[in-house]
């Protein structure tokens, strides 16, 4: 056999593995270390598999996975998020589905101390749910928003899969933060018009029949004040420090877990037994994830050898189908599999294919990774396995709600996103402006 | 939480492999643990790093290359417990179903996977130990000479063990799935 052709049945064969339900690292090395006996030797194999399994975590940028989760974590059980809910809410709650663009933008802001999807969506599931439904919003529009404005979180920095990205394809950490911002601000934006026109147009879909009579707890200037401070505090030590240049994606993790622990403790919202629940917890996201990354390096040095993304790159960008071809078809394929698979899993299992052909079309490697982030998350919100949803699902513990009444309510927010993706891949500019600045 | 479903790994035949078992199930902690503390040291290594850069003026040695190692060693250390919790990232859209529907055919299929995963991480670990020969005889280490250099053998040998405790870890899952899928035990 040809290495090509071995190196096509290792993509195969890797799709059956996955789709069976083998774990998605286990079964990339195993397809690699096959592919690469096939091609060279099973001794050169055995070598690659431990050099990179030695080598491919072993370095410093990497730390900043268990560095930003447990930041994640730590404002997820402070009670943070509830305050940056409460400061929106009083701002916006004279505008119509005011409490639901608070939602988006508490998001917004709760997003830029936080890295992963999934605290957003757990904590605001108990946050702001019951607190529109209170006031006579439906629920299924409730969940919708928490799940749509979840995604968010990966989009403005700091990100877990930004940072994903920027290690596969060799980009800077800092710059794929910065190019998060602008689509991530477009994102919010979108979200809050589609909002207000559903609102307007669709009453039904937001509102439950009668009026909001609830009473809203009343905020003085003074206890705004309070319970902005610890978010613009950590917001100015993470991307303050980042972008003013005092610190390296690595150390803006550290000092950001640190400054969300203080917050923790000052709070009293943290015993020892939890810290300890915590770190654990942090250690378990961090194995599933470096372990997925280490498997990835061996599985594209694998397909290097084979010549597959050489080959793919010259049938798909000199054939009929061009480079904006297989940007469509890369972006559709990644929404398929957002239905099935986990966020991070796509990215591993795809960008050692499509990063080659991506270089070889010339597109900007930042904007790139914009797409491929806004795409793996719209996988987040959609059926049957949108883990966003899922989350919302377990964290609100109210067996009242069915997932498909979330997902529905979600509905409108994926149309959003995916507009929000063809703006885009329309208008580089909003994704590399700032990154390129 | 899910650290401690280990008692179902664990075979139950005897006192005697209670007790293995029982060993086992701390050894396996005991490396969860330490990569759980290396967590929080690492953000504390890095943190007065930053510290020092900022007030002092001077960055403190080797944390940067530390810093990578211990990443590392937080990987392996605690691979096996998340092994053994099940949290390895898989795709449920067939598995979960089939096992539901033919729980010791699945079970068979659960034996399959962790085998290939025990083959995998044993390979890993076989050729690290060509790595830390090599590290130990040409005393490799990091960091500047006349600074602050440290040895790295002694790294190489803490992910050694954690290599080899996954691996073994991967192979009881599929012993108690065979012992499933012979209909011997419950599924639990």
């Amino acid at each position: 056999m040809s290495p090509l052709e071995i190196g096509i049945i290792a993509i195969i064969g890797l799709l059956v593995l996955i789709y069976i339900g083998m774990p998605i690292g286990v079964a990339m090395l195993c397809v690699s270390f096959l592919g690469v006996a096939g091609i060279r030797s099973d001794t050169i194999a055995l070598r690659m598999i431990g050099q990179v399994a030695n080598d491919s975590l072993r370095e410093y940028l990497f730390a900043v996975v268990p560095l930003f989760v447990l930041m994640g974590l730590l404002v997820t059980v402070s009670g943070v998020g509830k305050d940056t809910f409460d400061v929106f809410q009083r701002v916006l709650r004279r505008l119509l589905a005011g409490l639901g663009i608070a939602t988006v933008f508490a998001n917004a802001v709760f997003a830029s101390i936080t890295g992963i999807s999934i605290a957003s969506a757990s904590v605001f599931s108990r946050v702001a749910v019951p607190e529109m439904t209170r006031h006579g919003y439906t629920r299924k529009f409730a969940t919708g928003v928490v799940a749509g404005s979840s995604v968010l979180g990966m989009l403005i920095p700091p990100s877990l899969l930004m940072i994903v990205y920027a290690v596969l394809a060799e980009e800077s950490v800092g710059r794929m933060f910065l190019a998060g911002v602008g689509p991530g601000l477009l994102l919010a934006l979108i979200f809050s018009v589609t909002i207000y026109l559903l609102a307007r147009i669709r009453r039904d879909f937001v509102f439950e029949a009668g009026d909001d009579t609830a009473a809203y707890e009343d905020l003085t200037a003074g206890r705004v004040v309070v319970k902005a401070f610890p978010i613009l505090c950590l917001i100015v030590l993470v991307l303050g420090g980042l972008y003013g240049g005092f610190l390296n994606p690595t150390e803006a993790g550290a000092v950001g877990a640190l400054g969300a622990l203080v917050i923790a403790l000052a709070r009293r919202s943290l015993s020892g037994r939890s810290f300890w629940n915590l770190l654990v917890e942090t250690g378990q996201i961090t194995v599933s994830v470096l372990f997925l990354i280490m498997a990835a390096t061996f599985f594209s040095r694998m397909l290097a050898l084979s010549g597959v993304p050489r080959e793919l790159a010259g049938l798909l960008l000199s054939g009929p189908i061009g480079p904006y071809g297989f940007l469509l078809l890369y972006l559709v394929l990644i929404i398929i599999l957002g239905c099935l698979i986990d966020s991070i899993s796509i990215m591993l299992i795809l960008l050692p294919i499509a990063l080659p052909v991506a270089t070889a079309a010339g597109f900007d490697m930042i904007w790139f990774g914009v797409l491929t982030v806004v795409a793996v998350e719209i996988g987040l919100l959609t059926p049957p396995f949108g883990l966003s949803v899922y989350t919302i699902k377990s964290a609100m513990d109210d067996p009242d709600i069915t997932v498909g009444e979330i997902f529905r309510g979600t509905l409108p927010f994926v149309v959003a996103t995916l507009f929000a993706l063809v703006v885009v891949a329309a208008f580089p500019p909003i994704a590399t402006w700032l990154a390129r600045l | 939480m899910t650290a401690r479903q280990d008692e179902r790994g664990a075979p139950r035949a005897g006192r005697r492999a209670g007790v293995v078992a029982r060993l086992w199930a701390r050894a396996v902690d005991g490396l969860a643990a330490l990569g759980t503390i290396l967590i929080g040291l690492l953000m504390l290594v890095i943190a007065a790093d930053v510290v020092a850069r900022n007030t002092m003026g001077a960055s403190l040695p080797l944390v940067s290359e530390l810093g990578a190692l211990m990443l590392v060693m937080i990987v392996y250390l605690q691979l096996a417990a998340t092994v053994r919790a099940d949290r390895l990232a898989r795709t449920e859209i067939f598995f979960v179903p089939f096992c539901r529907s033919r729980p010791r055919v699945g079970a068979l299929l659960s034996a399959a996977f962790d085998l290939v995963g025990a083959a995998a991480v044993g390979a890993i670990g076989w050729s690290t130990i060509r790595i830390l020969e090599k590290d130990y005889a040409s005393h490799e280490y990091i960091g500047v000479t006349g600074i602050a250099t440290v040895q790295t053998w002694p790294f190489r040998v803490l992910i050694l063990v954690g290599v080899f405790v996954a691996a073994v870890q991967f192979a009881i899952r599929v012993w108690s799935a065979l012992r499933v899928a012979a209909g011997r035990e419950a599924k639990a």
